[in-house]
């Protein structure tokens, strides 16, 4: 720096210089702590799942489109398979309140029951992988 | 040793949100000053500083390293600063009423012509515009080259080159027009 620019900073620091409020950095501190709190964070499980769901859809609609045939012949297969998953996952809990069309019931209960379980999965988990200060 | 910007981003990026107060605690009078000068209000100028911590902190995955982290921040600074003005006109006093405010100040006795000298100094930098407040910041308290104020300001380098003679030049006739019996600086 030539030697009238070192003249004119150390003038300016006289006269443009001035310190930030006491507590300055208390308050923004508080401010970035506020603004965490309102991220909604998307469960990692719940991406997983939609992930997945996605995926078997779009295998689905690939295998329907190039060989129908082949998806008409375990289309039964698939369909049993997907019911008993949802329905057998809410068994005990339908018998104990005696849903009435029982099969339809628990079908979409097990669904919710899937994703309420896999959310909590996902904050057990999360809990620790912030303990662990991983982030992944 | 001071640990380096860079650094410290890093570590916020990994999770540890404490230390970025340590980049607050760095650059708060430096960013308070330059939106004071801009916002003229103390405590209007306080609550947009602030804003700007957050703001940089909310932006910091989007910081690229090819300018220096004081660069940005005072990019911000002074986006942040100018667009209050522009929505609170008001706010914004003119020359004579911050000529009145610093007619207040007092000399302490045997410091006079020194505290005479800074008064209207603080006077000639009132009539800069927020542009060459913020290249000053950027020349010479963060002493960066006029390459960077140019990628930073947006500003072709001669640009840049052009205002900091018309700044020193500004200061210059301002502070003889204010007080001829002044010694003058250069």
């Amino acid at each position: 720096m030539e030697k009238n620019d070192k003249l004119i900073k150390d003038l300016l620091k006289e006269g443009f210089l001035s310190e930030a409020p006491a507590g300055f950095t208390d308050k923004v501190m508080n401010a970035v702590a506020e603004t965490e709190k309102g991220k909604v964070r998307v469960p990692a499980f719940l991406s997983y799942f939609l992930l997945i769901t996605g995926s078997v859809v779009v295998a689905i609609g690939s295998i329907y489109f190039t060989n129908k045939e082949l998806l008409f012949q375990y289309y039964e297969g698939i369909r049993t398979f997907f019911n008993g998953v949802f329905v057998s996952s809410f068994h005990v809990v339908s018998n104990s309140f005696s849903f009435v069309n029982g099969a339809q019931a628990t079908f979409f209960a097990g669904i919710i029951l899937i994703i309420v379980l896999l959310l909590l999965l996902d904050k057990l988990a999360f809990k620790g992988r912030r303990e662990m200060n991983l982030f992944i | 040793m001071k640990e380096a910007d860079e650094m410290i981003i890093t570590r916020v990026l990994n999770g540890e949100r404490d230390a970025y107060a340590v980049l607050v605690d760095r650059y708060k009078d430096r960013v308070f000053s330059l939106v004071r000068g801009i916002v003229k209000e103390r405590h209007v100028a306080e609550e947009v500083a602030q804003d700007v911590f957050v703001k940089a902190y909310i932006s910091l995955k989007k910081f690229r390293k090819e300018s220096g982290f004081s660069t940005w921040l005072y990019r911000i600074a002074y986006n942040t600063a100018v667009s209050q003005t522009r929505k609170k006109k008001y706010l914004y006093r003119s020359f004579d009423e911050e000529l009145e405010m610093t007619d207040s100040y007092d000399a302490e006795p045997g410091k006079e012509v020194e505290e005479s000298r800074q008064k209207l100094l603080t006077r000639a930098l009132l009539e800069l515009s927020a542009e060459d407040k913020l290249i000053l910041m950027l020349y010479y308290f963060e002493e960066k080259p006029v390459e960077e104020i140019s990628r930073s300001t947006a500003l072709s380098v001669s640009n840049v080159k052009v205002k900091l003679f018309r700044i020193r030049k500004k200061l210059k006739i301002i502070m003889e027009r204010l007080g001829k019996t002044v010694p003058v600086i250069y």
